[in-house]
């Protein structure tokens, strides 16, 4: 019943032009004089900065507390109220509870303003009326930097805050799963980039155990993200969990098997705890020196770059997974800026969003957390590009993506093909039964 | 009491009625009628985002798809051995504890202080040191492994077999304080005569423990066990935060599994069927109990 | 005088190998039980990158940065205020209702006395999960959702069939001559209640005051849906270092010291009356 909208598989992503890395070449021409980095002084001051002046309008921000976002968006806000002299204040409540907070307060009368969507809600808070349409604001000229307009974003990340043909969201967090590996060990065993997830699994076997560090990390325990690289192991299969009208499952069961294998060739080399392994305790694996290969998302991989956590610094290089070399594929990781049906200050609101998800903002946002922004202007900031070693990377894995999952029904599957994983890692399930459990789960896509 | 007097007792009852009248309508407004509310919403689909839309009613349907779903007696079947698993290690270790205090002369108070520290730490904050103190690369338990030589680790959540017994040594960690508290404040309300006549009559100490010391906590015993059964049965919290109900669903409780269908699977009417089923079973634990603890005579 | 004071004089010290073994029992027990504590002291003075090593390392240069964290960039300073006031407030609203109530089922002649018992204790057994999201619902309608009001009256949940239940016991416990001997001399009912009752069960409150705030401070669930921004509670505040990709260990570390030290104070300030509060028979059943 929630699966009539919008998450529904891209199969023509490949093909629409719009890909990552082919916006590299074409947006300057494209989004007129909205690219910040690249040329700074051709265009008007007003452009990096907020737009409107909104003089003691009070604004509440919903999101999810801890992690560099939260410090980095609190930085943002200050610098919006000082230049629009309104007044937006952040309301962070703890990640795991952050949708029912959300869905609870703006069921009841809300006092939130803004709020950050995941894509697993985001249907639901539309549908449910929630959400305040922003086309309005996106086309009008008055309320954006010259030039500005809907076009400036990334179209594929943009419509995923599209229900029923009306724009509700501005997206950011753009990231996706890539792979990491240890040069130096690569080079000192005369291992050549992983091209493929074969040469994965080989590399892996070849160094685990070298050097006090296991071949291959990954995250391994319930939290999703096991289903986020799951998800990017179908994808570069040009495979994907359900169709279009995200009720009917067109999990390929070869596709799966593949992935499957992946996931349990690679579990033989990996450290000890895979299963109880976040997103970050993997991260924090490799960035100790105790893994040489590491399969995570970005925002966690940034960990191994920083000097303050990491005793491997400069040591990595990223590629994109790929079952065939050069044909990468990966899961699109967003989330998405909207505006409550009920703020009062709805303009307010949107320029505080504009200002947000526009890439002088989001350039900050990369280098203190590493996700990328979803403006097209934003791949052509060269100071920006030239500091996030993994980005080549995510654009080839993103050049061939399905967005994750947006359905209410989503969670609940999204358990199960973990539980699968898990059991077959375990050898619990054999890989044809852990499929089949993955094949069941997705009966629960008609709700 | 005894009433000697009617003119007493009618007094006597209209104050009963007044002291009783005030807490009973709060109990009513917050516990009874949410959950009377929750039993409501047992019998409709409700998706928790739909909180103002239609809730279809779909009368037993939430019953009926609770019997036959197989993760409630996969997550029964795991509770139970929690529940038995925690309760009877804290009750043991809790009451040799609190006989070593009992026998202890000097540092008694210093050493009942500081042996209260895990009871008073939330939860989260619970979960948060043991999943430092077990990880298995950088955790204290891992370094010290290390320092004998023993480089491998060993992977307390990520297996099945371990991550349950895992879970119970947190909360025997963090709830033994509690029933050493109890425990301990029962011996010392046993009285010094009795003590006196079994050592007259040359008792032991295991005998004096065991004819004495034992039957005189068996009510605190009861009430222990009452409440860390009670408490134990709807854990979900540790759970959440330490395995999430992993590795696959080895680890997944009733409490637990509630708490992920309402909050994180959106299915309301079913989390609150799930409650209520929480409710009745541990009900009728309870009672089981509650007999036991009245006929308490029995044992002294 | 108290038991407890009985129970320090009534033996000889002996120091025979049975004591020496209940030394070693108790301080093995320790070891397990602040072990954990003071690696998260420890840790909390720590930088990442000294947190996650395989090797024990006993030296590092200590920073203050996760303090100042938590006290600048959370203001963990208003979390412990808010858990201030909610622990207090409902402790206290749970002991001003539960208190005569518990004496009501102890001593006055009520109708249905074993009913009420039971219904305190089934009331004391619903999961909060269970009940978190039609009390949201209600408070809504009160208004009251975000304010201090709605987590007191939240958290007077489970700590007043709590007070019911200890103090009924305590009540029970005390010989009855007293206050027939009041009655005798003229006291109402209440006044034996107020001057004689209440006065003799003080140690018995303050157990299960006690008991009361520790477990208000601690609560999370109630604490997360019910509150607004300003009145968070600390088990929130400490939950907003587990982020969605990253747990601040150092971060954590310090808020969670910053959340037992007081709590812990009061443990230690109040451990005679909980010792002899419970002793006084308060858990009898």
């Amino acid at each position: 019943m929630f699966a009539t909208q919008h998450g529904g598989r891209r199969t023509v992503l490949t093909v629409a032009a719009l890909s990552i890395s082919a916006l590299l070449l074409t947006s300057c021409s494209s989004s007129g004089g909205t690219t910040t980095g690249a040329n700074p002084d051709a265009k008007p001051k007003t452009a990096d900065g907020p737009y409107g002046k909104f003089p003691g309008e009070k604004l509440t921000l919903s999101r999810w507390a801890g992690d560099p976002w939260t410090a980095g968006q609190q930085t943002a806000a200050t610098a919006w109220n000082a230049s629009t002299g309104g007044n937006l204040t952040l309301a962070p409540v703890p990640y795991e509870n952050l949708h029912d907070k959300q869905a609870l307060t703006l069921s009841s009368g809300s006092d939130y303003d803004i709020v950050y969507v995941h894509p697993s809600w985001f249907g639901e808070f539309a549908k449910a009326g929630y959400l305040a349409p922003i086309d309005k604001y996106l086309s009008d000229p008055k309320r954006n930097p010259p030039g500005f307009s809907a076009a400036s974003y990334q179209e594929s990340v943009l419509k995923q805050g599209n229900y029923d043909g009306t724009q509700y969201c501005l997206p950011d967090f753009v990231s996706t799963i890539v792979v990491g590996y240890r040069t130096d060990l690569f080079q000192a065993a005369g291992l050549s980039a992983p091209k493929t997830v074969d040469d994965i699994i080989a590399d892996a076997k070849a160094l685990n155990g070298k050097d006090g560090a296991s071949g291959i990390v990954m995250p391994g325990k319930a939290t999703g993200a096991v289903s986020d690289v799951f998800s990017s192991l179908l994808t570069a299969q040009d495979n994907w969990w359900y169709d279009a009208s995200g009720t009917k499952s067109t999990l390929d069961t070869t596709a799966a098997t593949n992935a499957l294998n992946f996931y349990t060739s690679a579990a033989k080399y990996a450290p000890t705890g895979l299963l109880n392994m976040a997103v970050d305790d993997a991260a924090t694996v490799a960035a100790q020196g105790k893994a040489a290969i590491v399969v995570d998302t970005t925002p966690s991989l940034s960990a191994l770059e920083d000097t303050s956590k990491s005793k491997t610094v400069g040591k990595w290089a990223y590629v994109p997974l790929a079952f065939t070399a050069d044909k990468p594929g990966g899961e699109l990781i967003y989330w998405n800026w909207c505006i409550s049906a009920k703020s009062k200050n709805k303009d307010a609101a949107y320029s505080f969003l504009q200002f947000y998800t526009d890439t002088a903002q989001q350039a900050k946002v990369a280098l203190a957390a590493s996700t990328l922004g979803a403006t097209k202007s934003f791949y052509t900031d060269k100071a920006v590009t030239s500091k996030l070693p993994f980005l080549p990377a995510v654009n080839a894995a993103l050049s061939n993506s399905n967005p994750q999952p947006s359905l209410a029904t989503w969670p609940k599957i999204q358990t199960a093909i973990e539980v699968a994983v898990q059991d077959a890692i375990q050898g619990k399930k054999t890989t044809a039964q852990a499929v089949a459990a993955m094949q069941d789960a997705l009966k629960g896509l008609t709700g | 009491m005894t009433a000697q007097n009617t003119q007493w007792d009618r007094g006597g009852r209209r104050l009963g009625r007044a002291m009783i009248a005030l807490p009973a309508l709060i109990l009513a407004l917050l516990i009874f009628g949410p959950l009377i509310y929750s039993i409501v919403l047992s019998l409709y689909k409700w998706q928790l985002t739909d909180i103002n839309s239609g809730k279809p009613f779909v009368g037993f349907a939430n019953y009926v798809h609770l019997f036959t779903d197989p993760q409630v007696l996969n997550a029964v079947g795991n509770t139970l051995i929690y529940v038995v698993g925690s309760v009877g290690t804290e009750l043991i270790l809790g009451f040799v504890i609190a006989s070593a205090l009992f026998e202890m002369t000097k540092g008694r108070k210093l050493a009942n202080s500081l042996i209260l520290l895990p009871m008073i730490i939330a939860p989260v904050i619970t979960a948060l040191i043991w999943r430092y103190m077990l990880d298995p690369q950088f955790g204290l338990v891992a370094q010290v492994l290390s320092v004998f030589g023993f480089k491998g680790g060993i992977s307390f959540f990520g297996t099945s077999q371990l991550a349950l017994p895992s879970l119970i040594l947190v909360d025997v960690w963090q709830w033994t304080p509690f029933v050493i508290l109890i425990l301990h404040a029962g011996m010392l309300g046993i009285s010094e005569e009795q003590f006196e006549a079994a050592r007259i009559d040359g008792a032991g100490r295991w005998r004096i423990l065991r004819s004495i010391v034992l039957p005189g906590i068996a009510p605190q015993i009861l009430l222990v066990l009452l409440f860390r059964t009670m408490d134990t049965y709807r854990i979900f919290d540790t759970v959440f935060v330490l395995t999430r109900g992993g590795p696959g669903t080895s680890t997944e409780t009733i409490g637990l599994y509630t708490y992920q269908t309402g909050f994180s699977f959106f299915d309301m009417g079913y989390a609150m069927t799930l409650g209520v089923f929480i409710l009745i079973t541990v009900a009728i634990i309870s009672s089981f109990y509650i007999r036991l603890l009245r006929r308490r005579e029995v044992f002294q | 005088m108290s038991a407890n004071d009985v129970g320090y004089v009534r033996r000889k010290p002996r120091r025979d190998a049975w004591v020496v073994g209940c030394y070693i029992v108790i301080g093995v027990f320790l070891l397990f039980v602040l072990v954990p504590v003071l690696t998260v002291l420890v840790n909390s003075f720590k930088t990442p990158s000294a947190i996650f090593t395989s090797t024990p390392q006993l030296t590092f240069t200590p920073t203050i940065a996760n303090y100042a964290k938590v006290f600048g960039e959370l203001n963990f300073l208003q979390y412990l205020v808010n858990s201030l006031f909610v622990g207090v407030g409902s402790t206290a609203l749970s002991l001003v209702l539960g208190v005569p109530f518990a004496y009501a089922l102890a001593r006055l002649p009520i109708r249905g006395r074993e009913w009420w018992a039971r219904i305190i204790l089934f009331s004391r057994m619903v999961p909060a999960v269970a009940l978190v999201v039609p009390m949201f619902v209600l408070f809504q309608q009160l208004q009251l959702t975000g304010s201090y009001a709605a987590l007191i009256l939240a958290h007077t949940t489970f700590n007043l069939p709590i007070v019911i239940w200890m103090m009924r016991s305590f009540f029970e416990e005390l010989p009855p001559e007293l206050e027939e001997a009041a009655l005798v001399d003229g006291a109402s009912r209440f006044g034996a209640f107020w001057r004689i009752a209440v006065p003799l069960a003080s140690p018995g409150m303050a157990a299960t005051a006690v008991l009361c705030l520790i477990f208000s401070w601690n609560e999370f669930l109630f604490a997360l849906v019910l509150s607004g921004q300003d009145t968070q509670t600390v088990p929130v505040g400490v939950s907003s270092f587990i982020g969605s990709v990253s747990i601040d260990w150092g971060g954590s570390s310090a808020a969670a010291i910053v959340a037992i030290i007081p709590i812990f104070i009061l443990g230690l300030a109040a451990q005679r009356f909980l010792v002899r509060g419970l002793t006084f028979g308060g858990v009898k059943g």
